[in-house]
This record gives C-alpha cells, sequence and structure tokens, in this order.
C-alpha cells in the first residue's frame, strides 16, 4: 500500500501517536508541564483536523468493517471541535493535580477520542464494542481525575459501575444478534431482522438499552448530574458533548444503516424513549440549585430532542438530529465555559454565584443568555432551529403527541433557563467587581458565540451538510 | 475430544519435573537454616499476626500489570498456531501490539510503580534530588 | 441422555449455584472463591463446545488473573479486610422481578423460534482460525484492545498510586 494523505485510519494512528508523545513527554518533563502539554495536544489536534479533511471519501478497511465514509467524517470533526474547545479551557485550569499529572489527562482525552474516532467508522459490532471501551474507559478516569474527596471518587464510581453494567448490557445484546446471524458485520443485521427471528429482536433491544445508558437517556441518565458536579468543568462540556454524540453515531449505524429497511420497527421504542427524555430532564432540572447539575438535566432532556429526531427514522430526522449536535455542542460547551470563568473567580458552581453578573462583567453574562437562550430555543440562537427542525422531521412522520410533549416541555426548559437570567440581571450582588477571564477560557467562549450566533442567523449551509451527509445513510 | 494424549504426557511430565526437583534439592542442597526460612511462608510478608491487615497498594498494582501482560500472552498462542500462514504481516501486526504495550511498560517502569524497596525509593530521591535543588 | 448433556447439566448448576453464591454471601472473600468457580464452570461449557482456546483463556485470565486482582483488591482495602458485610438490601425483591422476567423473556423468545441445534462447520484447528481472523480481518480492533488495555493500565495506576 501506498503511503498518502487520505488514507483510512490515518487520522487515528496520527491521533495515538500523539498521544504517546503527550505521555513521554509527560514523563520526561520535570515540574509543571501542563501548558507544554496542553500546546502540544491542541496543535496535534489542528493537524489531525486537517487529515479529516483531505482524507479520501469512501474508502474502507478490512471487508467494510471501517468505512470512512461522508458520515464519519462528519462525526470525526465533531469530536475533534469539541474536544478543541475543551482542552482551551482546560488550559487554564490552575489545581496542582492538572500542574503534575497533565501528561495522564491529556492522554486520557486523546485515547477516549481515538476511540470515538474509530468508533464513527465502525461497522462491524466487534469494532464497535472496542471502540465504544476505548472511549470510555479514560471517561471514568477523568471523572475521578481531581481525587478531591469522596464525593469525586463516588462520581466516580458510579459512573464506571453504571458504565460497565451497560457494556455488560452491550455485549449480550451482541451476543445474541451474533447467535442468530452468525456475522459480526452490520450488513447481516437487516436480513435477520426481516426475517423475523425473535432472538434478533432482543439483542437489538439490549443493544439499544446499553446505548441508551452511554448517551444518558432516561432511565439510564442517574450517573450523569453526578459525574458532572464532581468532574472538572472544561472536562465535562467535553463530556456532555463528545460521548454523546459517538452514542448516537453507534445508534444510527446499528438502527439505521444496520436494520435498513426494518429501521421503522424501532420508531416507537425510540419515540417512548425520547419523550421519557425530555419530561424528566426537563422537570429535574427546575429544582438545581448547582448550575452544573442544572446543565447536567437539560442535557438529559437535549439528549431527548436528539432522540425526536432519530424516531422520525428519516433522511431529514437523522439530519436535523445532525445539526441538533452541532448547535447543542456550541451551546452546551459555551454554557459550560463560562461556569468554569465564574467557578475560576468565585470558587462556587451554586447558581446563587450569578447574582449580579450583569453589572460585574456585562459581557460574560450576556454570553451566558445567549447560551441559555440558544438552549431555550429562542429564535435567531442556533438551538431555535435545531428543535424547530427536529419537530419538523417528526411531524411528517406523524408523531405528533411527541411533538407536543416536546414543544410544552420547551416552555418548562425556558423557565428554569431564565431563572439564571433572572439572577444575573435582575438581582444585585454586594460584589461589584468584575469576573476575570483568563484569555483561553474567553477564546473558547467567543468560539462558541459565534457558533450559536453564526448558525442561528444563517443555518442554511449547516442544514445543507447535515441533509447530505444524512441522505447517505438511506 | 482426542489429541488429549499430549495433554496427559504434559501433565506428567510437569509434576514428575517438580517432585524430581524438590526430591534433589532435598537430598543435596545444604542445610543452613535462619528463622527466616523457617517460616511457613516467605513471601514478604510477616506470617505469624492478624492476617486482617491492610496490605500494601503495590500488592495490586502489580497484580494489575500482570493481568495485562497475561492478556498479552493469551494472544500469542493464536498467533503462534497460525504463524506459518500469517507470514510478515502476521509478525508485524504482533509486534506493533507489543509495542503498544511497551508504552505502558515504560510508563509503569519511569513511574516508579514496580519500585519496591525503601532502597529503590532512596536511589531514586538521590537521582532526583540534585536536580530538584538546579 | 448422552455424556455430553450430562456434563452440561451439571455444569450449569454448578454455575448457577455459584453465581447466586457470588451475589448473596456474607463474606467477600468467599464471594470471590465462589467467583472463581463460576468462571472456572464457564471454562468448562467451552470445553463442552470445543473451545479449547476459549477455556484456556478463560481459565488464564478470569479464573487466574482477574480473581487475583480481585483478592488483592481485597487485601489493600482497609475498610473491606475481615468484615462481614451484607451485598443484599430492601431491592433485592425488585432485582429477583426484573432477572426472573427477563429469563422468562430470553426463554419464551427461544422457545418461539428455537435455535439450530446441530454444530456448524468448523475449521479443524479452531485456535488456529481463530489466530487468522484476529490478524486478518480484526486486526483493527485487535490492534484498538492494546491501546485500550494501555490507557486503563494507566487509569488504574493513577487511581491506586497514593499522591506524591
Amino acid at each position: 500500500m501506498t503511503f498518502d494523505l487520505g488514507m483510512p485510519l490515518l487520522a487515528e494512528v496520527a491521533l495515538f501517536a500523539l498521544a504517546v508523545l503527550v505521555l513521554i513527554v509527560g514523563l520526561i518533563t520535570q515540574g509543571n508541564a501542563h501548558q507544554r502539554i496542553g500546546w502540544l495536544t491542541l496543535i496535534g489536534l489542528v493537524g489531525v483536523l486537517g487529515l479529516t479533511f483531505v482524507a479520501t471519501e469512501g474508502a474502507s478497511l478490512f471487508s467494510l468493517s471501517f468505512v470512512q465514509d461522508d458520515f464519519a467524517l462528519f462525526a470525526k470533526r465533531l469530536f475533534i471541535v469539541a474536544t478543541m474547545v475543551s482542552l482551551l479551557g482546560s488550559l487554564t485550569l490552575r489545581h496542582s493535580t492538572f500542574a503534575r499529572r497533565s501528561a495522564e489527562y491529556h492522554f486520557a482525552i486523546l485515547s477516549s477520542l481515538v476511540g470515538m474516532m474509530v468508533l464513527a467508522s465502525a461497522r462491524d459490532l466487534v469494532l464497535i464494542f472496542v471502540a465504544f471501551e476505548l472511549m470510555s474507559i479514560p471517561l471514568y478516569v477523568l471523572t475521578g481525575f481531581l481525587k478531591r474527596d469522596s464525593t469525586t471518587s463516588e462520581a466516580a464510581l458510579k459512573f464506571f459501575l453504571v458504565g460497565t453494567v451497560s457494556s455488560a448490557v452491550i455485549a449480550y445484546g451482541m451476543s445474541f444478534i451474533y447467535g442468530v446471524t452468525g456475522s459480526t458485520a452490520l450488513e447481516a443485521i437487516g436480513p435477520a431482522l426481516a426475517d423475523g427471528s425473535p432472538l434478533m429482536v432482543l439483542g437489538m433491544t439490549m443493544l439499544f438499552a446499553g446505548l441508551s445508558f452511554k448517551i444518558a437517556a432516561f432511565p439510564f441518565h442517574m450517573w450523569a448530574p453526578d459525574a458532572y458536579e464532581a468532574a472538572s468543568t472544561p472536562f465535562v462540556a467535553w463530556l456532555a458533548v463528545a460521548p454523546k454524540a459517538a452514542g448516537f453515531v453507534a445508534i444510527i449505524r446499528l438502527y439505521v444503516e444496520g436494520a435498513g429497511s426494518t429501521s421503522l420497527m424501532w420508531m416507537p421504542m425510540v419515540a417512548a424513549i425520547a419523550g421519557m427524555t425530555i419530561v424528566t430532564g426537563n422537570l429535574m432540572a427546575i429544582p438545581q440549585s448547582n448550575i452544573k447539575r442544572l446543565l447536567a438535566y437539560s442535557g438529559i432532556a437535549h439528549i431527548g430532542y436528539m432522540l425526536i429526531g432519530l424516531a422520525a427514522f428519516s433522511s431529514s430526522g437523522v439530519a436535523m438530529m445532525l445539526f441538533y449536535l452541532v448547535a447543542y455542542l456550541f451551546g452546551n460547551m459555551g454554557a459550560f465555559m463560562v461556569v468554569e470563568a465564574v467557578a475560576q473567580s468565585e470558587s462556587s458552581d451554586g447558581i446563587d454565584a450569578y447574582k449580579g453578573l450583569a453589572q460585574r462583567s456585562p459581557l460574560l453574562a450576556l454570553a451566558m443568555l445567549i447560551f441559555l437562550l440558544s438552549l431555550g430555543g429562542i429564535p435567531f440562537v442556533a438551538g431555535f432551529w435545531a428543535k424547530l427542525y427536529v419537530f419538523w422531521a417528526a411531524i411528517e412522520r406523524g408523531l405528533y403527541g411527541l411533538v407536543f410533549l416536546g414543544a410544552v416541555l420547551t416552555v418548562v426548559a425556558l423557565y428554569y433557563y431564565l431563572l439564571v437570567a433572572r439572577r444575573m440581571y435582575i438581582e444585585t450582588s454586594d460584589r461589584t467587581d468584575p469576573i476575570p477571564v483568563p484569555g483561553l477560557l474567553g477564546l473558547a467562549i467567543v468560539i462558541c458565540l459565534i457558533g450559536v450566533i453564526g448558525i442561528g442567523v444563517y443555518p442554511g449551509p449547516w442544514v445543507d451538510m447535515a441533509l447530505r451527509v444524512a441522505s447517505t445513510l438511506f | 475430544m482426542d489429541g488429549w494424549l499430549g495433554v496427559l504426557i504434559m501433565l506428567v511430565l510437569g509434576v514428575g519435573f517438580a517432585a524430581v526437583m524438590i526430591g534433589l534439592s532435598v537430598l543435596l542442597g545444604p542445610k543452613n537454616p535462619t528463622p527466616e526460612k523457617l517460616a511457613p511462608y516467605e513471601c514478604g510478608m510477616p506470617a505469624v499476626g492478624d492476617a486482617r491487615e491492610r496490605h500494601s497498594v503495590k500488592f495490586y498494582l502489580v497484580a494489575m500489570i500482570f493481568l495485562l501482560f497475561d492478556i498479552e500472552i493469551a494472544f500469542l498462542y493464536p498467533w503462534a498456531v497460525a504463524l506459518r500462514d500469517l507470514g510478515w504481516p502476521g509478525l508485524m501486526q504482533i509486534v506493533t501490539f507489543f509495542m503498544i504495550l511497551s508504552v505502558g511498560y515504560l510508563y509503569v517502569w519511569r513511574k516508579g510503580a514496580l519500585d519496591w524497596a525503601p532502597a529503590a525509593r532512596a536511589r531514586n530521591a538521590l537521582r532526583r534530588g540534585p536536580r530538584k535543588a538546579a | 441422555m448422552t455424556g455430553e448433556a450430562v456434563a452440561f447439566y451439571a455444569l450449569s448448576a454448578m454455575l448457577v449455584v455459584s453465581a447466586l453464591a457470588v451475589v448473596l454471601s456474607k463474606n467477600l472473600f468467599h464471594a470471590v472463591l465462589w467467583l472463581a468457580l463460576a468462571l472456572t464452570g464457564t471454562a468448562g461449557i467451552f470445553l463442552l463446545l470445543d473451545a479449547e482456546f476459549l477455556a484456556a483463556v478463560q481459565l488464564l485470565l478470569y479464573a487466574g488473573g482477574v480473581v487475583t486482582i480481585v483478592v488483592f483488591a481485597i487485601v489493600v482495602t482497609e475498610r473491606l479486610v475481615g468484615e462481614t458485610i451484607t451485598q443484599t438490601n430492601r431491592r433485592i425483591a425488585g432485582g429477583a422481578l426484573v432477572c426472573g422476567a427477563l429469563l422468562w423473556l430470553l426463554i419464551t423468545t427461544v422457545l418461539e423460534r428455537p435455535l439450530a441445534t446441530e454444530r456448524p462447520i468448523m475449521p479443524d484447528d479452531l485456535t488456529k482460525a481463530i489466530g487468522e481472523s484476529v490478524l486478518t480481518r480484526f486486526v483493527l480492533p485487535f490492534e484498538l484492545l492494546a491501546v485500550l488495555m494501555l490507557a486503563a493500565l494507566l487509569g488504574a495506576i493513577y487511581f491506586a498510586r497514593p499522591e506524591e
């Protein structure tokens, strides 16, 4: 095989090489290497992102178990951009653990990213499982990374236990599928389902339950708020976006591509989970007094909205789900970056820390307001179009009840988002000193703002791209 | 379920080898008993005392590292059986697999997770000391 | 009943009993020993299915390695050493209900359309076939496994090492 920059797997191999390099730099550097390693990782990621743009579309390896299609490339770029935004934030962390263990932190992030990247291209059950595990295991480590106190350990342990159980359920489900089809290739799933094998349906249902853990859909969402509260915020911003997106990628591969002509049979199940996830996430978010827990529950609700798009099982439904993912990436990560800025100054994640923010730091408050409005779905920011298009796609398929439910709970969501806005704009604080925002954190916030407002004002190209990517799947 | 004769021969050979070796050392070995050697087990932990005390976390680390390289070894068997058919590409794949895991070994080693005795820690401290001062 | 069937039912009974003992016994250390028995029983089932390599791996890695790790995890954890713990809680009835429902679902599903009972044609040397497929079609998950183990090793060391 001759070497060219477009060959499949090159980006993944480069990413792993970067991870090893980071580890070695960490081993040979004495003292605080956080800045050096962080920048090395960021610059390396720019290179890997570049590789995804020169990649040859349609290339495949190992009897179609690894494919570099439009959808895979879209997902890979999404993962890398999310990682870069998160790393910008984590570069500003001054905690002593990051000073001493920066190499481990970045290695874990990068190896998890390798798992996601391979997952995006995987069309084989074994590969999907291994890639999923490679993505998940570093996440457990990163959740407990600060080793601060028993709460951190408890959250990491809870996440680990739930995650491993879900992996076991996934493996069990896959074993049924293999037992019926005798093959681990995704192409074998569709015909076996069409044949009406009950064991096959059971296997696919268990697989979906396992994957629901990973995307934190109801009733498998319990780990999310604790993990979000315990871990460092820039990592949480990433945890709330990239692994969830990877979970959706796997679901789309299995239930849209794999199930093929029988994909519609999953519609009632996905719709039911979507509805319950939206209700739980939004209602549980209301009483929260910790902003990270609030964003965790609202994130669960957003997963539900994305599932609405999936429940349509149509080209436009999946496309709008992907569009929703992009909007969610910028809105959610931006909000978490503001949380980090406030937490660094106030040493608190409580919503009360936002009192009078508009007077103290008007720009920061405005950024937070825009992110919250985007998450809430107000016109002319990205989240509005995302919700609108997802509802639209669901109506095309006649899912009126689900759309009605989603619309009602959007109002509930606006209520608790605006509760935060009220703290910032209406309530006053004794303190008037502005909140210092480290430059890189500011840059991350600005990038997210550009994303949210850019997509909000001019969603056309993004919608076209999502439609193009999704059309290759049907 | 045929072809088990070889396993039987292997078992006999294994047990026989152990028996012969122990017998030989009883017959021929020099006898110089110390209290340490006379202890029922000589494995680094005092044999007398409450068995339910907390042991060093190092034991766990070693077990963990052992398991990983155990898995690595387990993958060698099928490769070795299919060695001729797989040829050079197969060798390259296995070497890659080993190289990736040896990064872990390098890390473990450099981080001192394999250091056990206080002497090794002191040596490391000595080695690091001057650099920190500089 | 053939000898094979007798062996299967005997091993299955052993598996079910030891697996239940793992989750119900009051002493954590006893639970580990039951786990070792359960894992060995699984190896026996693999052996019955002519999967010698899998049986060997099961004994070597699970009954040997994983059980050792769990034992070490117990002896290095102060709070667990020698204490009698209750592994069950008030939710045990709910858990039993869910497990029973799953079992019922599985049985009805399998009965609805029984799986093929005769053995598929298998290559003479299964271990060789495993070696060939692992290093050709499945080489990517294989190498990814090395990355996964590397990440897991680093994670384990990260948590187990005391702070400097």
